[in-house]
């Protein structure tokens, strides 16, 4: 009997143990800050509960002009990991980093993540000119749109947290293995569902498709936005309706922080279909990570084509 | 606490020196009943960005900010030359307008350009919760040096402003002090708009000016209400900024505008106060 009370006591301290332990490991837990939702939830599958990570900007706002607030810069002080899109994607990272003065994230620091690390580019400049619109200086940022970028990145965030924390480096290489497979498998779902609709002209509201486009073999015939970040001109919508009707175009693929108007006049115009799409997690909400995410934008273009291909044209 | 003066001080320091600066310009103004004339300078120094960036300089560069700079003195030439004594045409007619064709121009150049949308509304909000080490130290010394000509100067400064008519039967020259005074002005307005735009700029000058009107009639007691009033509403904007999570610059300034509020209703309901 004894020993039976003995062993149940002996149980319940273990268990309280453990439980206590647990909290005091939770202390030591790596802060991480992201500087977007998306890529919060690709660390979130590399580092599991291992780390803490938050996200910067808000999901339903253009990602280039987001304003920091002073909890931002609190959290990028006390941060021990940055994770960040890297190019000229968050117009307020240098700032925002100036303003929380972290020597880990300055100069040398080593303890921030560039994501973009091994992705090839597209549309490098050959010249540099605010004429042309949206200076990428560096190429079009908007990468994490294709799903195989997403492999890249989560590898990154993988080696980069390994430096950081190399007790737990097996664990997160293993984690973005298993990402990078769950996302191959998806990869190759998505393109089965694309494969009827390859070369469809599609018009963007932003150049922000482009890597997505790419990876499904739509063709993009035009922009809303005669020029990356210029707001649309009369002479310009003329244009593009006309090229609408011509090449003609089934979807105008946009997001949902773009203005609706322009692409519902277009839309009245020429039947032309508009769908919302989206590169952050978290927006709309049932998005709750990158895998969801993309299954989205995919299961929405699906929907959208499927129509607009029965439509005599 | 210390959390916060650790997060906040720079933006907290910047704002004392605006505060400091812009409360004396601001009693000027009001009295010179030129309210609008910073807005309209500060729109006169954007064109003048938006000019150097044609031109294919950095919208933040260093080119840009003479470019703002030239723009801005030829603006306070207009100004200065515009006050006359016996005036047919209000001053703030032509402000008005000044300020109504400066912002079209730089909306019609922008338009060509990307993301002009966000330029000019960055002109407006600023980023005072970014603001680095470098650009405190470069507004205290430059505010420093206005304000000590100011000081030097102050009673021909306060006669031109306060009482014109009086300053002509002395002798004194006065375009050519209110050239001086708009040359300083536009000085300062084009510097603390590069650093926390327009509608900051705009609010340290006029809003403790009034505040400090409501209660003072001297020019001693309106300067030191003033800067009180701006010290705490800083203080009161910042902590706000900080605790609730709120867009710092926009924060700051909706506290100077409650803080106005509340003053006058205790103005109204103590009318025995009377006005020193």
């Amino acid at each position: 009997m004894h020993t039976k009370k003995a062993g149940i006591a002996f149980a319940l301290v273990l268990s309280f143990l453990s439980v206590f332990s647990g909290v005091l490991f939770g202390a030591e837990k790596l802060n991480v800050v992201a500087t977007t939702t998306t890529l919060a939830s690709i660390a979130k599958e590399v580092a599991w509960d291992r780390i803490r990570i938050e996200a910067i900007a808000s999901p339903k706002q253009n990602i280039h002009h987001y304003a920091p607030t002073p909890k931002d810069v609190f959290r990028v002080k006390r941060a021990d990991v940055f994770i960040h899109e890297g190019l000229d994607l968050e117009a307020w990272r240098q700032p925002l980093l100036d303003a929380a003065g972290n020597p880990r994230f300055l100069g040398e620091g080593k303890d921030s993540i560039d994501v973009s690390r091994g992705i090839s580019l597209l549309e490098i400049p050959t010249t540099l000119s605010r004429a042309e619109g949206d200076i990428h200086a560096f190429g079009n940022p908007h990468y994490i749109g294709d799903p195989e970028n997403a492999k890249i990145i989560a590898s990154n965030i993988a080696e980069g947290l390994a430096s950081v924390d190399p007790e737990n480096a097996a664990f997160y290489q293993k984690n973005a293995s298993d990402f990078n497979g769950r996302l191959d498998a998806k990869i190759k779902d998505w393109k089965a569902r694309m494969a009827g609709f390859q070369g469809i002209p599609v018009v963007t509201y932003h150049r922000s498709w482009s890597y997505f486009v790419n990876r499904f073999g739509f063709s993009v015939i035009g922009e809303v936005e005669p020029k990356p970040g210029i707001p649309p001109t009369a002479k310009h919508l003329v244009a593009l309706i006309q090229q609408i009707k011509n090449k003609n175009a089934k979807v105008i693929i946009k997001e949902y922080f773009e203005e609706n108007r322009t692409p519902k006049k277009i839309a009245e115009e020429t039947g032309i279909r508009i769908v919302n799409l989206s590169q952050a997690v978290g927006e709309p909400e049932n998005a709750k990570d990158y895998l969801s995410l993309m299954e989205q934008n995919i299961g929405l273009l699906e929907e959208v084509l499927s129509k607009q291909k029965g439509r005599v044209s | 606490m210390s959390d916060f003066f650790l997060l906040m001080w720079k933006p907290l320091v910047a704002c004392f020196i605006l505060t400091g600066i812009h409360t004396y310009l601001g009693v000027h103004v009001v009295e010179r009943k030129v309210i609008f004339v910073d807005l309209a300078l500060a729109q006169i120094a954007a064109l003048g960005a938006v000019l150097a960036f044609m031109f294919g300089f950095s919208l933040h560069g260093a080119a840009t900010y003479w470019f703002s700079l030239g723009a801005t003195f030829i603006g306070a030439i207009i100004f200065s030359l515009t006050r006359t004594r016996r005036e047919k045409i209000p001053q703030e007619a032509i402000i008005g307008i000044v300020y109504a064709v400066t912002a079209a121009a730089a909306v019609l150049i922008l338009s060509r350009a990307a993301e002009g949308d966000e330029e000019i509304r960055h002109m407006l909000v600023g980023n005072i919760l970014l603001v680095g080490l470098n650009e405190i130290m470069a507004m205290a010394i430059l505010y420093g040096i206005v304000g000590l000509f100011h000081w030097y100067f102050r009673k021909t400064f306060f006669l031109i402003s306060t009482k014109p008519e009086e300053a002509y039967q002395k002798g004194i020259k006065v375009r050519w002090w209110d050239s001086l005074f708009y040359l300083t002005f536009g000085l300062v307005v084009t510097s603390s708009v590069h650093i926390a735009g327009v509608l900051i700029v705009f609010s340290f000058l006029i809003i403790p000016a009034v505040g400090a009107i409501l209660f003072s009639d001297k020019i001693s007691g309106r300067l030191f209400l003033g800067w009180s009033f701006g010290i705490l509403a800083s203080l009161a904007g910042i902590g706000f900024s900080y605790y609730f999570d709120l867009p710092t610059g926009a924060t700051v300034v909706c506290v100077f505008g409650g803080l106005l509020i509340l003053l006058a209703l205790i103005r109204t309901l103590l009318p025995k106060l009377s006005k020193q």
